[in-house]
């Protein structure tokens, strides 16, 4: 069986969220599975190649934790992200706090859509101040600058 | 505001999008931008010191005309973040992909 490729967008619906959607051929019941079972995560939420993720919690229901940590096989660097589910809609929702190093808090809604057996995951974080979207940002940016002038009309374009 | 939080402001706002794409071709004036939309020019003004504000644009200093230009400044920093945001997502959904392949054959 051959693996199909959708690309992933990511937009900006409003001044304090950033959203991000991309499509899976494979139906929400298992794109769902492999969101929320440890097993499965460790296998795929890893980013740049060369990270592992050590730690992997997940209490899945309401009020439940979940911690995930990643580290380079090295040790040099690692870093952690925990919070609590709000919200457990299985196969279709699910919106949990988010708590990333010394960021205040943002809330993350993941909603799946299932169409003719593909599935349509979009994740929005919704950070909760405009500090607090201000400093998430300055932690992504760190290794960005100088990008050329060519991405801007692709940026246009995924907003 | 500082300037990120300028630019993210000034980018929530579709027609200020609409606007932002148009002057990626080059400089316009505040009429050229007003035929595209069903605005008034003075609700194109608004807008447009909205995005002069926040850096985004430059405008000319002829009174009459004013041409408006893209200055891509504030926009590259806004790029490099959401590329290196989609980076570590995408690499992490390609291996998504693979083990959603693995999981269907194992169903099967």
């Amino acid at each position: 069986m051959t693996t199909v490729k959708f690309g992933t967008t990511v937009t900006l619906p409003s001044n304090n969220e950033i959203a991000m959607s991309r499509t899976f051929d494979a139906p929400a019941s298992l794109v769902w599975k492999a969101f929320t079972e440890p097993s499965l995560l460790r296998r795929w939420l890893l980013g740049p190649d060369g990270w592992e993720m050590p730690i992997c919690e997940v209490d899945l229901r309401v009020g439940g934790k979940w911690r995930y940590g990643w580290a380079l096989p090295d040790g040099s660097q690692a870093f952690e992200m925990y919070g609590e589910y709000t919200e457990v809609t299985p196969f279709s929702r699910l919106v949990n706090t988010e708590h990333f190093e010394d960021n205040p808090p943002a809330v993350t809604t993941v909603e799946f859509v299932e169409v003719d057996g593909r599935t349509t995951m979009t994740t929005t974080m919704r950070l909760v101040s405009q500090e607090a979207r201000d400093a998430v940002l300055a932690t992504g940016m760190s290794d960005g600058a100088g990008r050329s002038y060519e991405r801007l009309g692709e940026v246009l374009a995924s907003l | 505001m500082d300037q990120l939080s300028a630019t993210f402001a000034a980018l929530a706002d579709p027609t200020r999008r609409a606007i932002l794409a148009r002057l990626t071709e080059g400089p316009a004036t505040v009429k050229e931008l007003s035929e595209p939309f069903d605005m008034s020019g003075p609700a194109i003004s608004k807008h447009l010191r909205v995005l002069e504000k926040a850096g985004l644009i430059t405008r000319g200093r002829e009174a009459q005309w004013r041409p408006c230009q893209l200055d891509a400044t504030p926009l590259r920093e806004v790029s490099a973040w959401a590329e290196n945001y989609r980076r570590f997502w995408d690499a992490s959904y390609t291996r998504l992909d693979a083990l959603l392949t693995e999981m269907k054959e194992n169903e099967q």
